[in-house]
């Protein structure tokens, strides 16, 4: 699998250890650390698989993916969301808004492989 | 003209006609048909038994002579009926429930059934009402003379000849044989007289068609209209009175509201011949309208009589003359008609009133302590009560015409009225007490009313003999034995006042007195405080509790011999059947329990009255207890009762506002809850991102051996740093927690701020690469009440946020302390992108991050501002972001200095 | 109205009928007035008189009526009660 994943993360060392397990698994990770940032990136290169994160600075994660759903162009991407709160509350505001999986932190390195895996295949 | 045959005739066809009502409602009534006799109206009627001859004639009289002050005699009548739900009410509801059978039979009562007390009131009773009962029979004769005569001086009311003792003989005489024919029949368990009532009712129909005749006849006829009248010189007169409204008007008010309750015949009419309660609602009015109409034309009367008829007429005989000097005999005996009905209509109540009272309250004792002679023959009580009633009646009559004789030649009868009045006011206090008073006794009630009527005959009764040979005038004059300070009419003193006036005052005075006094001195037997809560709580507490407090047993027997006794055998018969039956037995004979014998004494109150009664029925009884505490508890019960219903009006009100509070305070609760979830929810996320990295490296670790050790390393050192981060991180949420709920093992002491300030700016200098740090001190060494550590902490946090977040190229910070308003003021300024004005308060919040733009790793958890402004709020300072001026952020620290501290309460209290 | 405030508004008209009638009040009236020809005294006090009665009989009608409910009554009384009353509470 050689799928591209974009990871939008503020959190320095968690960018690290996802990139380091994907890239483990043969993925091409790229970064970015704020939701004003995703928006610019995405407008560049179109990765198979979008990991974001809830709590961004300058632009929330469920802003950027509300942004992102309702873009007919952005829509097909594939929209992970990562978040440190982990309530019944967030999880149904991220399917409302047409994430494709939901991950709450801390979490299993094996299940976001296997997830983002299942995500780049589809 | 009329001929003396005449008006004999028509008085006697009268007295026939008043004889066939008073039999055809007795048989009706007998046999169950009240109809009209059992009404509000047939009620109201027989209450104006009040109206007099002494009124009838009389009011014209005094009208002549005192002008308005005629209207008093009935405008205390009419207050006391227009507030009959207050005094007549319960006056009728204790009279039915412990059957009543008279004024002294009530007061007896209340004062634990006390022989005494009915003893004492029956002879004030009698006292005062035989004079009354001779002015009535010397009205009727003067009258009679004056409107058969039609001669000579009779035109101006004085008869010619001397006043014939023999027509006021018969008159006794017929009243009498009426009185015992319809007033003592029998002896009932309520003392109703539906033929006397319906009698007196016709009587008092008449009085009024009488005086109204009368009263349009002189308005329309012989002055020809109101106006008119009030245009005759003699209407100045009669109203020129400036002394009228004065302490006499006031006085005869009260009397007179006094007389219309404490009259024994009005007693007699309004509380214990009322059939029915609800009677009072209609004779609250109407009976106050019948005063107003018989009391219309009277001044119109006396004015035309004054100006028409001629000087030295007779006043009180205006309403009789007036018709005869302008000869108009129908009229005239119309009017001589209704005055023999208001004479006989009170001599029979009065005399009906009193028999009662006297076979009750003095036979009845004496014949109970007599020696039985034999056993009890069944209605042998009855016929001792029938018969001597009809001897009292006999008698009392016969008084009252003894009276009349040996006074026919004077004009002492003519004051008789308001003395009678003033006599049985002697009992106001007593009753009126005995129904609102729970402490009122009996001991207070018979000193009292002894005292008032000594004091009301010295000073009223006594004077109205002055002028005949008994008393010497020189008591009037000198006072006896020469004592000036006892003059009867000038008691201590008092002198140039209204002899009723003076009179009124000094008796109610002392009974009053002597009454509150003795009865606060004097503690009350149990069964007068029985009593008198059962009277004073009438409508909350009917008679059958009695069984509650007193215990008695005795034999069925014995019960039934004594019932027999008194209301005779078929009414003691159907008496124990009902109650009988009412305990479920079909027995004839009731179970003896101590409700029964509580019934069987009520019942027989009714015709021998209470006191009586209880003696009775205590010889048959073999064992009696009042139960004290069961006393105690009624009292407090209906005394509780009042104050929980005056308490849950004010109650409900401070339930709307706890309502209110509560409302807030739930509001304030759920915003609290609201605050308690998001700040969970903000720990979790700020320890699950930790928990995160070390999660995901740890699993790295343990899943990979292609790891450099190098990367192994890293790894590790990254998993350490999160750790220290979390415990960083719990550290700073405990200290808050602490700080804001004041729970410090730490104390305000004196320190130099100033000093805190610069070692905490040097402590930064080490992160502070790059950056320039201007610092000025205008403020010297300052001394302030605080923590050095704590305020080195809030320093530090400023200071290193400043740096941290100062993302310019150029980055400065300028930290300038001064001293403002007894304050000292440090500003942490800072060139740096600023902070959103959105987030101004926000900032202050726990888990802020609103201004960071930075990686959230490098700084704390948000909590840092939280915890400066609560650890400066403990030192009584404040922490505040200035109003953005221009580029950066500019922090705000005030500290109050010492000696304004030391001024601060706070502070005190504290240190 | 409520049977209580009858009952306060009978207290007061009793009360002020009272202080109506009595000497602060009469002499104020007792000036040389005519009214429909007759002194104002007399008038005043016969007014206030029939106003009394009037509004008495106005509140009467809105005072409870008393419902006898005794359970030991004799004979004669129970004609009495058997009357044409309507329902309702005594109020204590």
């Amino acid at each position: 699998m050689s799928a591209r994943v974009l990871i939008a993360e503020d959190e320095p060392n968690l960018v690290e250890s996802l990139s380091f397990i994907l890239s483990r698994e043969g993925c091409e990770v790229s970064a970015v650390f704020d939701g004003e940032s995703v928006l610019e990136r995405l407008r560049t290169e179109r990765p198979d698989v979008l990991v974001l994160d809830v709590m961004l600075p300058r632009r929330t994660g469920f802003e950027v993916l509300k942004l992102i759903k309702t873009d007919p162009g952005l829509s097909a991407i594939p929209v992970m969301v990562l978040t440190a709160k982990g309530q019944e509350r967030d999880r149904r505001t991220a399917e409302d808004l047409g994430a494709d999986a939901f991950v709450t932190k801390p979490f299993s390195n094996q299940d976001v492989v296997d997830r983002i895996k299942r995500l780049a295949g589809g | 003209m009329l001929s003396a045959n005449i008006v004999l005739f028509t008085a006697l066809a009268y007295v026939a006609l008043l004889f066939l009502v008073a039999f055809v409602s007795d048989v009706r009534s007998r046999k169950g048909w009240l109809g009209l006799v059992h009404s509000p109206l047939v009620y109201t009627l027989s209450i104006s038994v009040y109206c007099t001859s002494w009124t009838f004639y009389g009011a014209v009289g005094s009208a002549a002579r005192s002008g308005l002050e005629f209207a008093t005699i009935y405008l205390g009548p009419t207050l006391v009926f227009v507030g009959w739900w207050f005094l007549l009410r319960k006056l009728v509801r204790i009279g039915r429930i412990h059957r009543t059978s008279s004024i002294g039979d009530l007061i007896s009562s209340r004062y634990g059934k006390s022989t005494s007390l009915a003893v004492l009131v029956t002879l004030i009773a009698v006292i005062g009402t035989t004079p009354y009962i001779a002015l009535q029979l010397k009205a009727v004769t003067a009258s009679f003379q004056v409107v058969a005569e039609a001669t000579g001086t009779s035109l101006l009311g004085i008869p010619t000849r001397d006043i014939d003792i023999r027509t006021g003989f018969w008159v006794a005489a017929g009243m009498a044989v009426f009185t015992i024919l319809f007033g003592t029949r029998n002896i009932d368990a309520n003392e109703h007289h539906h033929g006397v009532v319906a009698a007196i009712a016709l009587e008092a129909l008449v009085k009024l068609v009488a005086l109204l005749a009368v009263g349009l006849y002189v308005v329309f006829w012989i002055a020809g209209g109101v106006p008119e009248v009030f245009r005759l010189p003699a209407a100045a007169t009669v109203l020129q009175g400036s002394e009228t409204f004065g302490a006499r008007w006031v006085a005869l008010t009260f009397l007179s509201a006094t007389a219309i309750v404490c009259l024994p015949r009005q007693f007699q009419i309004t509380v214990v011949e009322n059939a029915d309660e609800n009677h009072l609602r209609t004779a609250g009015w109407l009976f106050p309208l019948y005063l107003f109409l018989i009391s219309l034309f009277t001044l119109p009367i006396a004015i035309v009589g004054l100006a028409t008829l001629p000087p030295g007429s007779n006043p009180d005989m205006f309403v009789l003359t007036l018709p005869m000097l302008h000869d108009q005999s129908a009229l005239a005996l119309l009017v001589f008609i209704g005055g023999f009905s208001s004479a006989t209509s009170m001599v029979i109540v009065a005399s009906i009133a009193l028999s009662i009272m006297v076979s009750n309250h003095i036979v009845m004792p004496i014949a109970l302590r007599l020696p039985r002679r034999s056993a009890g023959v069944s209605g042998d009580v009855k016929t001792l009560l029938l018969v001597s009633r009809r001897i009292s009646i006999g008698v009392i009559l016969l008084l009252g015409f003894a009276y009349f004789v040996a006074s026919a030649q004077s004009d002492a009868l003519a004051s008789m009225g308001l003395i009678a009045f003033a006599g049985v006011a002697q009992f106001l206090p007593s009753l009126i007490g005995g129904l609102y008073w729970y402490q009122a006794s009996k001991a207070g009630a018979f000193v009292g009313l002894l005292g008032g009527v000594l004091v009301w005959g010295y000073t009223l009764l006594l004077p109205s003999f002055e002028g005949g040979s008994v008393i010497p005038a020189s008591l009037f004059q000198e006072g006896p034995w020469g004592i000036a300070d006892l003059r009867p009419q000038a008691l201590f003193g008092t002198e140039g006042v209204d002899p009723l006036v003076h009179s009124l005052v000094w008796s109610l005075g002392i009974n009053v007195a002597l009454f509150v006094l003795v009865s606060l001195v004097r503690d009350q037997k149990p069964l007068e405080r029985l009593q008198a809560t059962l009277f004073i709580d009438v409508f909350r507490n009917p008679a059958d509790n009695e069984a509650r407090f007193i215990r008695r047993s005795a034999a069925i027997d014995d019960l039934y011999i004594l019932a027999q006794r008194i209301l005779g055998t078929d009414q003691a018969y159907r008496l124990f059947r009902d109650f009988a039956r009412q305990q479920g037995s079909r027995d004839s004979l009731p179970q003896p329990d101590t409700e029964f014998i509580a019934h069987l004494e009520r019942q027989l109150a009714g015709g021998i009255g209470a006191a009586s009664a209880r003696v009775m029925v205590s010889q048959v009884i073999t064992g009696e207890t009042i139960s004290l505490d069961e006393l105690m508890r009624l009292v407090d019960e209906t005394q509780q009762v009042i104050e929980y219903s005056q308490q849950l009006e004010h109650k409900s009100q401070e339930l709307q506002i706890t309502a209110r509070q509560l409302r807030e305070a739930n509001e304030r609760l759920r915003a609290l809850d609201a605050q308690k979830d998001d700040f969970l929810s903000q720990v979790s996320h700020e320890v699950r991102t930790p928990m995160a990295s070390i999660r995901s490296f740890s699993e790295i670790l343990l899943s990979g051996d292609d790891l450099t050790s190098e990367q192994s390393k890293r790894f590790l050192g990254i998993i350490h740093n999160e750790t220290l981060r979390l415990t960083r991180l719990l550290d700073e949420i405990l200290d808050l927690s602490h700080l804001e709920r004041g729970e410090l093992n730490w104390s305000l002491r004196p320190i130099d701020a100033s000093a805190v300030l610069a070692r905490a700016v040097e402590t930064c200098q080490g992160m502070a690469a790059g950056v320039t740090v201007e610092v000025r001190n205008d403020a010297g060494s300052v001394e302030v009440l605080g923590h050095s550590d704590r305020l080195a902490q809030v320093f530090i946090n400023l200071i290193s946020n400043a740096i941290k977040h100062n993302t310019g190229a150029d980055p400065r910070l300028s930290i300038h302390s001064t001293i403002i308003d007894g304050r000292f003021v440090v500003d942490v300024q800072d060139n740096g992108p600023g902070i959103d004005p959105a987030d101004r308060e926000r900032i202050f919040s726990k888990f802020s991050r609103a201004w960071s733009t930075d990686r959230p790793s490098t700084t704390g958890a948000g909590l840092g501002l939280a915890i400066s402004r609560a650890i400066l709020r403990r030192m009584n300072g404040t922490l505040d972001l200035l109003p953005a001026t221009g580029q950066g952020a500019c922090f705000r620290v005030t500290l109050p200095l010492r000696q304004n501290a030391d001024q601060s309460p706070r502070a005190a209290a504290e240190g | 109205m409520t049977w209580k405030k009858a009952r306060d508004a009978t207290l007061v008209l009793t009360v002020v009928g009272a202080l109506g009638l009595l000497p602060p009040v009469l002499p104020f009236f007792d000036r040389p007035v005519t009214v429909f020809g007759m002194p104002l005294i007399v008038v005043y006090v016969f007014g206030a008189w029939l106003a009394l009665i009037v509004l008495a009989r106005w509140l009467s009608n809105r005072l409870p009526r008393h419902v006898a409910r005794e359970t030991t009554l004799g004979p004669a009384d129970e004609d009495a009660v058997s009357g044409d009353r309507p329902p309702g509470g005594e109020p204590g």
